[in-house]
């Protein structure tokens, strides 16, 4: 009976983190539950929630992805851009090309070559960021059409849309990394690349779609974000990539691949959601809340880093022993 | 691995192979950025110039060589630049001496902290890092109260030994040169102790390491302590060089630094790699940006043609025999 307790928290220890955090902060923090705070961290963990979806997947495939944020800022300003030309569909749409072409080349760098995806990606994180700088000159690009501003501002069922549309692209993606073949490949090719290939999974095409995928994702953040803020601006999107690797690890994905579930991904995004927004709300000084935003990381991946079930494993083991 | 020598023909090592490339780029990049700057490069002027800015750069890359040969990464060696460049300005009521030590404590503290995570609670080094990142620099800020401080404690003010060092010479070396000759002379003498020895093995291989009874968690605290401790003499050279203590410098460090270390054929996954090719990574690095500034190369660009360079030459290596 504990046994079987310890492993459902085992696997849903995200899930329970967040609901009692959420509890924690309903009960004690006063304002916590206003509909200005509750839509804020919806509409801002969302975005995070995008990337960090991206991030997991790369992270399957014992990769990183470091060029995330400067992706969106890019993307934020192509879509700027190109929307006075090409309409609302059409900025959403090139911003989501711009970003799974950077994505791509990530990929490409990943599968083909052996630098490291951490060098490729903060390289090319230099890169994306160097040309949306020099192109624009480091101004930021207005938005002026009224409907490309309502994209971010839309409401579904009293929430932002954006937050229902993380759900699907979450189940989307909990789908696909269950049930299509090629999904199922990524687990294998992060858990053990050597034998994937030598058991002929398709090692390639599995990079190549997670980067692409994590790009792809970036750039709808990145157009998401020149509607929120009505500008296009090449820095919008700086340390993103980090928040995102944060949340995939709390969230119980593993750097080295092969490990994690979208479930508890969606969770450690508002876990970090919540916190921030408790401490904001907290009114400790500002200079504080680096300490306390570090430490619940840390103190969060440490929960899950616990194996419970290994403890109990060893317990029982040295139990018999005495 | 060694390649074992066939016959009395002598073979480089891959670690030499390794210097030898590394080397090989410095001069390819120094070529093209001296005809670039027509000859502006090579005056003598500008290339302590170069040695003198990179200082920081150049002692943070030893610390986190040490911590990529290891198998990990320092993301909060910025951080503790910054930490240390305000613990040593605020210490300087005490004396010169007090405040070094100061500094370098709350280094080794930033270190200590690192290490014991990442080997007794398990945490990858690369979200331990980062959440104590996060920490440092808001203890730093909490220190001075948000913004620099530019004088002790107790309102010492920062002596003219200290502004002054930063351009001193002795034998014609700039004090900071010296500096980093000094730590990267220590490092490789640690390097080289049997104890050092063991980073090396701890990074290729922690079980065989572990199975051949190596200390482990010992050999892991120890880098992580001494990486820590480095980067915070880089914080007492930052804030000699602009003589207040800044709370949020150094953001840019921890990337460059694991650039550096990429360029000079350090390898992400541990065990491999040289403290020479290291430091010769950073000189590229410098050069580089010292050159695109002569060159009149805009700074919005420069990022991006930073991050070409660093990929292409971690390329350069990929076609060695042994990732």
């Amino acid at each position: 009976m504990t046994t079987k307790l310890w492993s459902v928290l085992a696997r849903r220890g995200q899930v329970l983190v967040l609901l009692a955090l959420v509890i924690t902060a309903s009960c004690f923090q006063h304002g916590f539950l206003s509909r200005f705070n509750l839509s804020a961290i919806a509409f801002q963990y969302s975005l995070i929630g995008f990337i960090a979806l991206g991030q997991f997947l790369v992270m399957l495939t014992a990769g990183i992805d470091l060029s995330q944020g400067a992706i969106i800022g890019a993307t934020s300003m192509v879509a700027a851009f190109v929307i006075p030309s090409l309409g609302v569909e059409g900025g959403v749409g090139v911003a989501l090309l711009a970003g799974a072409a950077v994505g791509a080349c990530n990929g490409l760098l990943a599968a083909f070559t052996k630098v490291p995806p951490f060098v490729a990606t903060l390289g090319m994180m230099g890169i994306v960021r160097g040309i949306a700088l020099t192109v624009t000159n480091s101004r930021p690009i207005p938005v002026h059409s009224v409907a490309y501003l309502q994209l971010a501002r839309a409401r579904i069922w009293n929430t932002p849309a954006v937050f229902p549309l993380l759900l699907v692209s979450a189940f989307c993606l909990w789908a696909f990394l269950s049930k299509w073949p090629l999904g199922r490949y990524m687990f294998g090719v992060g858990a053990h690349e050597a034998n994937a290939r030598l058991s002929g999974l398709p090692v390639t095409r599995v990079k190549l779609t997670a980067y692409t995928l994590s790009g792809l994702l970036s750039g709808l953040v990145g157009a998401l974000i020149a509607s929120r803020l009505g500008t296009g601006h090449p820095l919008s999107g700086t340390n993103y990539e980090l928040e995102s690797i944060a949340a995939a690890v709390i969230g119980g994905a593993s750097l080295f691949g092969g490990i994690g579930r979208v479930s508890g991904i969606i969770a450690g995004v508002f876990i970090l959601g919540v916190i921030n927004s408790m401490i904001n709300l907290s009114g400790a000084s500002p200079y504080l809340h680096g300490t306390l935003k570090g430490g619940v990381i840390l103190a969060a991946v440490a929960l899950t880093q616990l194996r419970p079930s290994a403890w109990l494993r060893r317990r029982a083991v040295s139990q018999r022993i005495a | 691995m060694d390649t074992p020598a066939v016959g009395n023909r002598r073979t480089l090592n891959a670690d030499q192979t390794d210097l030898v490339r590394v080397l090989g780029m410095l001069a390819v990049i120094v070529a093209l950025a001296a005809v670039a700057s027509s000859g502006l490069l090579l005056a003598p002027r500008n290339l302590t110039n170069i040695l003198q800015q990179n200082a920081v750069l150049l002692v943070v890359a030893l610390g986190q060589f040490l911590i990529v040969l290891t198998g990990g990464i320092d993301l909060s060696i910025g951080a503790a630049v910054a930490f240390s460049s305000v613990v040593f300005i605020g210490f300087l009521d005490d004396g010169l001496v007090v405040a070094v030590l100061a500094g370098i404590g709350s280094g080794l503290l930033v270190g200590l902290t690192n290490g014991i995570l990442v080997t007794y609670a398990r945490l990858p080094s690369f979200v331990t890092t980062l959440g104590t990142m996060e920490i440092v620099y808001s203890l730093a800020k909490l220190t001075t109260g948000g913004g620099t401080i530019q004088g002790g404690f107790h309102g010492a003010p920062v002596p003219s030994s200290v502004s002054n060092l930063y351009s001193m010479l002795l034998l014609g070396i700039p004090y900071p040169v010296l500096v980093v000759l000094a730590i990267a002379l220590l490092a490789s003498l640690y390097l080289r102790s049997s104890f050092g020895h063991f980073v090396y093995a701890v990074g290729s291989n922690v079980r065989a390491a572990y199975l051949a009874g190596i200390r482990v968690a010992t050999v892991r605290i120890a880098a992580y302590a001494i990486a820590s401790a480095i980067a915070a003499v880089g914080g007492i050279l930052a804030a000699s060089q602009i003589g207040y203590g800044d709370p949020q410098a150094g953001a840019w460090l921890p990337m460059d630094s694991i650039a550096a270390v990429s360029i000079g054929g350090a390898s992400l996954t541990g065990g491999r790699g040289t403290l020479g090719s290291s430091l010769v990574g950073v000189l590229i690095i410098a050069i580089l940006n010292n050159a695109m500034n002569l060159y009149g190369v805009p700074p919005t660009l420069q990022p991006a043609i930073k991050g070409l360079i660093i990929i292409l030459a971690v390329l350069f290596y990929s076609k060695r025999a042994t990732a």
